[in-house]
C-alpha cells in the first residue's frame, strides 16, 4: 500500500500517480493524485468522517461518488472564494486546494451540536410549524437566529467574488446529454450523419457508469472503448464536446441551460479566464442519457460513515484505486450490488457476507458467491450498525428472525438504481412507476426529447448502447441527417433485477431516508399520521427531498414510505415536481458579467464627458445618465449649485443637455393624419416650421406621456417624448399603427441617438443663439416666434434643427446637432456665452425652474392623472376622435370633485414641502376618508425665496387662496398650507413668447 | 472672431487604445471602430417594400447586400440601414435620388457605433453576447440580424468572413457595447488596430 496514502491501492485507477498533489483539509496536510476528487483522497488518506449533519449533528462520511451527495458538503476555498455547500465526491483535487467541515463547533470528531440527538423527539417533522408557534413577534428576533445557528450548512464568503463568470449560447442540431455508454452511442450515431452535435457531461472525463465499473466492451476494458469515442467525437468539426458540464435545465421550445465549471478545478481561473459559463443550448432534438442514481435502504444508523452505496464503493475502487474499507458487508435488494463483492475482493479486501433482502436471489449469482466462498444471507436485513465515528460492525437479522452481529468497516448498500428523470419532467410531466423496473421512469416527454439507456430504465450495458445508438440516429435524422445504424461493440447483458425495497421496518436506531436534511423513516411515517398525504404537503412539513441534493437519494425512498404509511400504491402516491436547477447553479454564474456598474447598459449623450470634466454629478433616468447639476468650488451643496443655476436661468441664459429626450421621426403621407389619432389636439392644422405640444393618453383614457410635434415638412414630423418613455413611445405607435391603422402610410424611426440636443433658456438665449446660427437666420419674435422650428446652420457648417420651445418659462431655444458634433458644440457655446453670463444647468435646475412654471413632469404624469386633472382639458379636441377619447370621457374622470393640479406654499414661509403629503381640511382628522389629494412635486423656488409645491387636490381650482393640511405621517410632519395658482412665476406667459 | 470650425467626435472617443488585450498569445480577435461616412435608414412606403427591395436589390429578410462601398442591412420589415464607408458621390446620390413614393430616407449619421469583429475566435466571443445561431452554416457572408447583445439592442452582419463581423448600436449605447465586446473577447486575447 502507499505509505502516504494508507487506502489506496498500489496499482490501477484512472489516476496520474505521477502528479501527486497536495491539499488541506480541517487544517491537516494530506497528499492525493491529479484524477482524484476531495472524497477519493480523502478516504485514500483512510478519512470517512467528512461533515456533520443538518440537524442531529450526526458524523458523515460520503454516500456517494457523485453530483447527488448528499453528506460529505465541505467548504472549499477561504476568503473571498470561500464556498459552502460544495460536494467533496465533484471537487476535482489540486494542488493546494483548502477545504474545511461544515456545520461542527468546535472541531468535526467533537461537535457540541450532537447533543440535537438527544432532543431528536422535539426535532421530528413539522417542528417550526409546532415549536415557534407562539409568540409570533419572536420569531424574526429569537428562534430564526437560534434555529439557523444550529441547524444550517456552511458560510458563504463575505466579500465579493473576485471572479468572472459568463453566459454563451449554442445552437445544435442534437443535443446528448450525458456521455455514459448511451450518450456516447447517441453522440456518435448523430454525428457521423453530419448533423451538428452537443454532448455535454458534468464530469471532466467522458464515460460515466464505465469509468466506475469493471465493464469490457469489444472484450476490452469499457473505458477504453469510451475514449476511443470521444477521441473520434472531438476530432468532428461538427461536433461540440463540454465536459465539465451540467445541462440543468430544460425550458420550452427546445432551449436548456447547462453549467460549465471552465476553472473550478483550479487554484483560481487564469488570467481573463472565466470560473463558470452559462450556456443556453437551443437544440432541435435532444437525447437524455443522464443514467441512474443508486438508491439508499433506510435502517437504523444507515448514516454511519462506512455505510455507503454499492454503486460509490466500486466507483472508488475502479476508478481511483482507493479502497473504502477493509472488512466489507454488501447489503443488496438488487443483482447489481452483488459485484461489489467481487469488486471488493479483487482489490483484496475481504468481504464478510453478501446481505440480500431478496429471498431468492437469482440462482446464477447465489452459484457464482458459492464458488467464491462468499457467505449469503438471503432474505435477510441489516436492522442497526456500529461504531462512535466510523462503522465498525451491523446487526443482520436473518429470516428465521433471529440476530447477527458482524464486524466490517464497510457496508456497500444497493437498493436498485433510479433513472435519472430530472430533465424530462422539467416541463411538468411526471414520471411513472414502472412495476417490474421496481423504478420510476419517463412519462410523456417533451417536444423533441427522447431518453435513452439507464435514465429511460434500460440497466444493461448492451442495452444502453443498442439504446443510444438508435436515439442519437432517431434525432439526427429528424433533423434531416440520415444515419446508417451504427454498428453496436459487443457488450453484456449483465444481471440487473432489482426489486422495491426501501426500508428495514423496525430498525435499530434512526434509519435515515434523507441524509442531507436528516429526514428518518418515523418522520415520514409521521407526516402521513397528522393527515399529510400528499407526497408535495409531506415534502414540505418534513422536508424531505429539500436542500442541496434536491432528494436525488432520497426521495423515491421517502414516497414509497409515504405510500405504505397511507395505503396507497406508489404510482397513486406519485413524485414532488422536479424544477430546473439539476443541481446547485452560482448566481454569478447566472448573472454573468451583468452586475455592478454592467447590471444594465448606461447610454451616455454625446456631452457626457464635456459634463463629466465640468462638475457635473450624474442621475440615471431609465439607462440614461444625465447631468442633474454642475458644483463649482466653494459650494457647499447640491442646493448651492441648483439655485445658483436656476437663478442664472431667469437672470441671463443657461444651457441644459436635453440629448436624452426621446426623439420620433414620424414620416408618410398619412403622417399627420396618425398624429392627430395618437394625440388628444389637433396636429394635421400644424404648418411646416411650427411645433405643437401634444399630449398621448392610453386607451383607458389616462394621460401616457407629453412632448412636442414639429413639422419638418408636410409629410415630415419631428416627436419628443419623455426621456423615461421613449420606448414605450414607440411601441405605442408601432402598435396604433400596425394593429388599429395597418392602411396608414406612415412610418417611425428613433433618432434620439441621431441629435445632441441643448436647451438655450433665459433672457439671452436669443443673443446666444444669434451667435451660433449667424446673422442669415432672423431669430425675431415676429420671423421666428415661441413654437417654432427651423433647418439652420451652425458655424455656417454643422445642419441643425432650432425650435423655439420653453420648459422653463423663459425664452429658450432647443438646438439639436449631428450627435458626433455635440462635445464640440457644447464647449463652443459655453466659450461664446460667457460674455453673455450662461451656465450650464442640469436636470436639478431644470426641474425647479418647471415646477416654478407648473409644468407637469414624472410627479404629474404618474399613470393616474387624466388631462383634465393637469389642467390640460383644453387639449382634448372635441373634431377627432384619438386613442383614449372615449374612456377619458367617463363618469369618473369628469368628476369635478377629483382632485386637481394646483400650487402650493407653506403658510410659514421658512418650512419645507415634501411630496408626498396628503392633504386634509384644516381640523379634519387624518383618516383616509378625508383624503383631499396629495403633493406631487416641490422645489425650493430661489426666485420666490421659499419652498413650492405642485400637488392634486380635490376641487383644487376652486379653492385657491384657502389653506390645507400638508399631512405627512412617513416622515412625521403636518404642516399648514395655501393653495395657489400652479404657475409661481410669469403666469401671463410674457417672457416665454417675448 | 476667427471662424469656429466643430470637429466630429466618436462616441468612443478615447475608448480604443490600439494594442495587445486579454489573454497573452496570439490574438484570437480583431476589434476595431468603423466610422461610416454615412449612415442612412431607409423605410418602404406602405405597399412598396417588394419593389424598393428589388429596384435596390435589397434583402428581403435578415441580412446585408454589399453594393461599392455602401452595404445595406436589413433593419426591420421595409426598413433598412445603408452603411456608407466611403462612396462615391455618384453612388451617394444615386441612393438620394430614390423617388418618394418608393421609400423614406432619414439621415442617421452618427447616431450608430459601428465595431468590427474579426478574428479565429470571433464568432465564439459573439457567441457570448448574441442569443443567435453564429455557426458558418446559419450565418455566413451576407447575413445579418436585428437581436440583442448584452440587452443592447444591435444590428449585425457579415458582409463576408474576410470583412468580419459588424455589429452596430445607438450610438449612447456605444461605451456599454464596446465593453460588452472587449469584455467577450478578452478570454481569446484581442488587438485594438492603430
Amino acid at each position: 500500500m502507499n505509505g502516504a496514502q494508507p487506502m489506496r491501492l498500489a496499482a490501477g485507477g484512472a489516476i496520474d500517480r505521477a502528479r501527486p498533489l497536495g491539499f488541506t483539509f480541517d487544517g491537516r496536510a494530506y497528499a492525493g493524485f491529479a484524477g482524484d476528487t476531495l472524497a477519493s483522497a480523502l478516504l485514500a488518506n483512510g478519512v470517512r468522517l467528512m461533515g456533520r449533519s443538518f440537524k442531529y449533528h450526526r458524523p458523515r462520511g460520503p454516500w456517494g461518488a457523485g453530483a447527488e451527495e448528499p453528506n460529505a458538503l465541505v467548504e472549499l476555498r477561504t476568503g473571498a472564494r470561500r464556498e459552502p455547500n460544495t460536494r467533496a465526491t465533484v471537487i476535482e483535487l489540486f494542488d493546494g486546494l483548502v477545504a474545511q467541515s461544515q456545520n461542527r463547533w468546535p472541531s468535526l470528531r467533537f461537535d457540541v451540536m450532537g447533543v440535537n440527538g438527544l432532543f431528536a423527539p422535539i426535532f421530528t417533522a413539522g417542528f417550526y410549524y409546532k415549536t415557534f408557534m407562539w409568540p409570533a413577534s419572536f420569531w424574526e428576533k429569537l428562534y430564526e437566529p437560534i434555529i439557523r445557528r444550529a441547524a444550517g450548512l456552511g458560510r458563504a464568503a463575505r466579500e465579493p467574488d473576485p471572479d468572472e463568470y459568463d453566459r454563451s449560447h449554442l445552437f445544435c442540431d442534437v443535443l446528448v446529454i450525458g456521455a455514459g455508454p448511451a450518450g456516447l452511442a447517441a453522440a456518435l450515431a448523430a454525428a457521423r450523419s453530419g448533423a451538428r452535435v452537443v454532448l455535454a457531461d458534468e464530469d471532466v472525463r467522458p464515460g460515466g457508469r464505465l469509468l466506475a465499473e469493471a465493464h469490457e466492451i469489444d472484450s476490452a476494458p469499457g473505458v477504453l472503448w469510451a475514449e476511443r469515442v470521444a477521441g473520434e467525437l472531438a476530432g468532428m468539426a461538427n461536433v461540440t464536446l463540454l465536459a465539465r458540464t451540467t445541462v440543468f435545465g430544460l425550458f420550452d421550445h427546445g432551449a436548456f441551460a447547462a453549467l460549465e465549471r471552465v476553472a473550478d478545478h483550479l487554484p483560481e481561473p487564469a488570467p481573463h479566464q472565466v470560473r463558470q459559463r452559462l450556456w443556453r443550448i437551443q437544440a432541435r432534438r435532444a437525447v437524455l442519457a443522464a443514467g441512474a442514481i443508486e438508491r439508499p435502504i433506510a435502517f437504523g444508523g444507515n448514516d454511519r460513515p462506512g455505510v455507503m452505496a454499492a454503486s460509490a464503493v466500486r466507483a472508488y475502487l475502479h476508478r481511483w484505486a482507493v479502497l473504502p474499507g477493509r472488512r466489507g458487508v454488501v447489503f443488496t435488494a438488487s443483482d447489481d450490488g452483488w459485484r461489489t463483492a467481487d469488486a471488493l475482493l479483487a482489490a483484496g479486501a475481504s468481504v464478510e457476507a453478501v446481505v440480500d433482502a431478496r429471498p431468492d436471489p437469482p440462482a446464477a449469482l447465489m452459484r457464482a458467491a458459492g464458488a467464491r466462498g462468499l457467505r449469503v444471507h438471503a432474505g435477510a436485513q441489516v436492522v442497526g450498525t456500529h461504531g462512535h465515528l466510523g462503522l465498525q460492525a451491523v446487526d443482520v437479522r436473518l429470516p428465521s428472525g433471529s440476530s447477527l452481529g458482524i464486524d466490517c468497516d464497510l457496508l456497500a448498500v444497493s437498493g436498485g438504481w433510479n433513472p435519472t428523470v430530472h430533465l424530462a419532467s422539467h416541463q411538468g410531466a411526471k414520471p411513472v412507476w414502472d412495476a417490474a423496473l421496481a423504478a420510476f421512469v419517463p412519462g410523456r416527454l417533451p417536444e423533441g426529447l427522447a431518453v435513452a439507456g439507464a435514465a429511460a430504465g434500460r440497466f444493461t450495458l448492451a442495452a444502453c448502447l443498442a439504446d443510444g445508438a438508435e436515439a442519437g440516429r432517431a434525432a439526427a435524422s429528424a433533423c434531416g441527417h440520415a444515419a446508417a445504424p451504427l454498428v453496436l461493440p459487443r457488450a453484456a447483458d449483465e444481471p440487473a433485477a432489482q426489486a422495491a425495497f426501501f426500508h428495514v421496518p423496525g430498525p435499530r436506531g434512526k434509519a435515515f431516508v434523507d441524509f442531507q436534511n436528516d429526514v428518518t423513516v418515523k418522520d415520514v411515517k409521521q407526516a402521513a399520521r397528522e393527515g399529510y398525504r400528499s407526497v408535495e404537503h409531506a415534502k414540505r412539513y418534513t422536508t424531505l427531498g429539500m436542500a442541496t441534493d434536491q432528494g436525488k437519494t432520497a426521495n423515491v425512498v421517502g414516497l414509497a414510505i409515504l405510500a405504505e404509511a397511507t395505503g396507497r400504491s406508489i404510482e397513486a402516491t406519485g413524485t414532488t415536481i422536479f424544477r430546473p436547477p439539476y443541481t446547485p447553479v452560482a448566481m454569478g454564474a447566472i448573472v454573468g458579467h451583468h452586475r455592478g456598474r454592467d447590471f444594465r447598459p448606461a447610454r451616455h449623450t454625446p456631452m457626457h464627458d464635456w459634463a463629466a470634466e465640468n462638475g457635473a454629478s450624474f442621475v440615471e433616468v431609465g439607462p440614461w445618465y444625465r447631468a442633474q447639476w454642475y458644483a463649482r468650488p466653494g459650494e457647499k451643496g447640491w442646493r448651492d449649485s441648483v439655485d445658483r443655476e436656476a437663478e442664472a436661468v431667469r437672470r441671463a441664459v443657461g444651457v441644459c443637455d436635453v440629448s436624452t429626450l426621446g426623439k420620433i421621426e414620424v414620416v408618410g403621407r398619412d403622417a399627420a393624419a396618425f398624429l392627430d389619432f395618437v394625440y388628444t389636439s389637433m396636429i394635421s392644422t400644424l404648418p411646416v416650421g411650427r411645433v405643437r405640444y401634444g399630449l398621448m393618453l392610453r386607451e383607458d383614457g389616462l394621460v401616457f406621456d407629453d412632448g412636442t410635434c414639429a413639422r419638418m415638412g408636410p409629410e415630415r414630423f419631428f416627436i419628443t417624448t419623455t426621456t423615461a418613455n421613449a420606448g414605450r413611445v414607440m411601441q405605442h405607435l408601432e402598435f396604433c399603427h400596425q394593429v388599429l391603422k395597418p392602411a396608414m402610410d406612415v412610418s417611425f424611426l428613433s433618432v434620439t441617438d441621431r441629435w445632441a440636443q441643448v436647451s438655450i433658456a433665459g433672457p439671452r438665449s436669443r443673443d446666444l443663439v444669434a451667435m451660433l446660427v449667424g446673422p442669415g437666420v432672423d431669430l425675431s419674435t415676429a420671423a421666428f416666434p415661441h413654437m417654432s422650428a427651423a433647418e439652420v446652420e451652425v458655424c455656417g457648417q454643422v445642419p441643425a434643427r432650432l425650435f423655439r420651445l420653453s420648459f422653463s418659462g423663459e425664452m429658450a431655444y432647443e438646438l439639436g446637432v449631428p450627435a458626433d458634433f455635440g462635445d464640440a458644440l457644447m464647449r463652443h457655446i459655453m466659450q461664446v456665452g460667457a460674455p453673455l453670463g450662461l451656465v450650464p444647468y442640469g436636470t436639478e435646475a431644470l426641474s425647479v425652474l418647471r415646477v416654478e412654471k407648473g409644468h407637469p413632469a414624472g410627479g404629474e404624469l404618474n399613470g393616474h392623472t387624466t388631462a383634465r386633472d393637469l389642467g390640460l382639458g383644453g387639449m382634448m379636441s372635441r373634431k377627432k376622435d384619438y386613442v383614449g377619447r372615449r374612456l377619458a370621457e367617463r363618469p369618473a374622470f369628469t368628476d369635478p370633485a377629483r382632485p386637481i393640479l394646483v400650487g402650493f406654499k407653506p403658510v410659514d414661509r421658512g418650512q419645507e414641502l415634501k411630496s408626498g403629503a396628503h392633504f386634509l381640511d384644516p381640523g379634519a382628522e387624518a383618516r383616509i376618508e378625508n383624503d383631499q389629494g396629495y403633493m406631487t412635486s416641490v422645489a425650493f423656488s430661489p426666485a420666490l425665496g421659499h419652498s413650492i409645491g405642485l400637488g392634486l387636490l380635490a376641487r383644487g381650482r376652486e379653492r385657491i387662496g384657502q389653506q390645507v393640511r400638508a399631512y405627512d405621517p412617513v416622515r412625521n410632519r403636518d404642516i399648514v398650507v395655501e393653495v395657489c395658482h400652479p404657475v409661481f412665476i410669469d403666469p401671463e406667459g410674457d417672457r416665454t413668447r417675448g | 472672431m476667427a471662424e469656429t470650425r466643430l470637429a466630429p467626435r466618436s462616441a468612443l472617443a478615447g475608448l480604443l487604445v490600439p494594442g495587445r488585450y486579454g489573454r497573452a498569445g496570439e490574438p484570437g480577435i480583431a476589434l476595431a471602430e468603423l466610422r461610416p461616412a454615412g449612415v442612412t435608414a431607409i423605410v418602404a412606403r406602405a405597399g412598396q417594400d417588394a419593389a424598393l427591395a428589388s429596384a435596390l436589390g435589397l434583402p428581403a429578410g435578415p441580412g446585408c447586400v454589399r453594393a461599392g462601398a455602401i452595404t445595406f442591412v436589413w433593419s426591420g420589415p421595409g426598413q433598412w440601414v445603408a452603411f456608407d464607408a466611403g462612396a462615391t458621390a455618384e453612388a451617394r446620390s444615386g441612393l438620394a435620388a430614390l423617388p418618394d413614393a418608393f421609400a423614406t430616407m432619414t439621415d442617421l449619421g452618427g447616431a450608430r457605433v459601428v465595431l468590427r469583429v474579426a478574428g479565429p475566435a470571433a464568432r465564439r466571443a459573439l457567441a457570448k453576447l448574441l442569443p443567435i445561431d453564429l455557426h458558418p452554416s446559419a450565418f455566413g457572408p451576407r447575413a445579418g440580424a436585428a437581436t440583442l447583445a448584452a440587452h443592447i439592442p444591435v444590428l449585425v452582419w457579415l458582409p463576408d468572413e474576410a470583412a468580419g463581423f459588424h455589429i452596430a448600436c445607438y450610438r449612447s449605447f456605444g461605451a456599454a457595447l464596446w465593453h460588452a465586446v472587449s469584455g467577450a473577447a478578452a478570454e481569446f486575447g484581442y488587438e485594438v488596430a492603430p
